[in-house]
């Protein structure tokens, strides 16, 4: 029994060796009122268990201030990694104050040339479900194409867009599920 | 002046946010036509939160006192001023959960400037269904969530101060 259970301690131990991310990445994350989180906060840990990838709280960093952003900072950090992941939770249809302050200030005047070539995903959690998204909801549109101005954005930029990761109806029971689709995106 | 009713005035609140406020020239400009006219309260959520702590109760009592919304701000990366969708967390979150009626069945009009031309945001369109409709989208769709009435957008492409559509501008505002 005891054997057996090294054993499995070795086999989760490589496991976690394991995840690795193929592309040097760095998360953006954000989430307003940081005290009522579960979902954002988790999956946030879950991207800091992988190799390879980098995580940035924008509230941990700069608090509440939209106009505390250092931008060039922001720049400079970005040149190192070759995709941006922006994890935060959908409010009205839209990322968070702070996210749209970073997107302006360390995107702001610098135009396509940092960005170019690097790959954008967007990691998203959502409290409505079926009676809000897809065809029969109230909006008529996916979660995952809610996201459009973040595309558009990354279009512009020369930027691959890939099929953002979304997880609507948030349920606590699924945590470990949303967790492990993040990390095996991350591991991609 | 525009009336709502025989001998009743029709307010309208402007709800006005731009990040770079002290460098904008076309808002700035528009803003400033639209204060020679009656009926208007231009609330430029930049200048009044500078520290980006909205005030809810203040909020809520502008909303209860407008008869109708216009909503103005200048397009960034394809979405609204930060401090907006802070003022959507922050003011429109507990209008729905609470389900308060400071917005039922009033007008909410959107005047929307864009740097890009109407080509620009065209083959955005084509590239990835965006540009300024879906832009919108999420606008129209959280108004609609506290049962606002949505109005068709004005929205003023190629933005520059040095020819501004001020009278098409006007005309929205009065009448939207």
């Amino acid at each position: 029994m005891k054997k057996l259970l090294i054993l499995l301690a070795f086999v989760l131990s490589v496991n976690v060796f394991a995840n690795e991310a193929k592309v040097k990445t760095l998360v953006i994350a954000s989430h307003p009122y940081p005290e009522r989180s579960t979902f954002i906060k988790a999956l946030e840990q879950a991207a800091r268990s992988v190799k390879g990838v980098a995580v940035r709280n924008l509230e941990s960093i700069y608090g509440y201030d939209t106009r505390a952003i250092d931008g060039t900072k922001e720049r400079e950090i970005m040149r190192e990694y070759e995709r941006v992941v922006f994890l935060f939770p959908t409010h009205w249809f839209n990322i968070t104050p702070m996210m749209k302050a970073y997107l302006n200030e360390a995107w702001g005047s610098v135009g396509p040339g940092l960005w170019q070539g690097k790959q954008m995903l967007v990691v998203s959690t959502a409290a409505g479900g079926a009676s809000t998204y897809g065809k029969n909801g109230r909006i008529g549109a996916q979660l995952k194409d809610v996201f459009l101005p973040m595309k558009a954005s990354a279009l512009h930029c020369g930027m691959e867009y890939l099929e953002p990761l979304v997880f609507e109806s948030v349920n606590r029971a699924e945590l470990e599920n949303y967790k492990k689709a993040l990390i095996e995106r991350l591991m991609q | 002046m525009i009336k709502k009713q025989k001998g009743e005035q029709m307010k309208t609140l402007v709800l006005f946010s731009h990040s770079y406020y002290d460098k904008s020239s076309v808002n700035k400009a528009l803003l400033e036509a639209l204060s020679k006219e009656q009926d208007f309260e231009i609330h430029n959520l930049n200048l009044v939160y500078p520290n980006d702590k909205i005030n809810i109760k203040a909020e809520f009592e502008k909303l209860q006192n407008a008869n109708r919304i216009l909503v103005q701000f200048p397009l960034f990366w394809y979405s609204t001023p930060s401090i907006f969708k802070e003022w959507q967390d922050e003011v429109l979150t507990p209008i729905y959960e609470q389900k308060l009626d400071f917005l039922k069945d009033k007008k909410v009009g959107f005047v929307v400037t864009a740097g890009g031309s109407v080509s620009d945001f065209k083959e955005l369109d084509n590239a990835c269904e965006s540009g300024i409709e879906r832009t919108m989208f999420a606008l129209n769709t959280s108004f609609e969530g506290v049962d606002a009435k949505i109005v068709k957008p004005f929205v003023i492409f190629s933005a520059n101060a040095n020819n501004l559509p001020l009278e098409a501008y006007l005309d929205y505002a009065k009448n939207f």
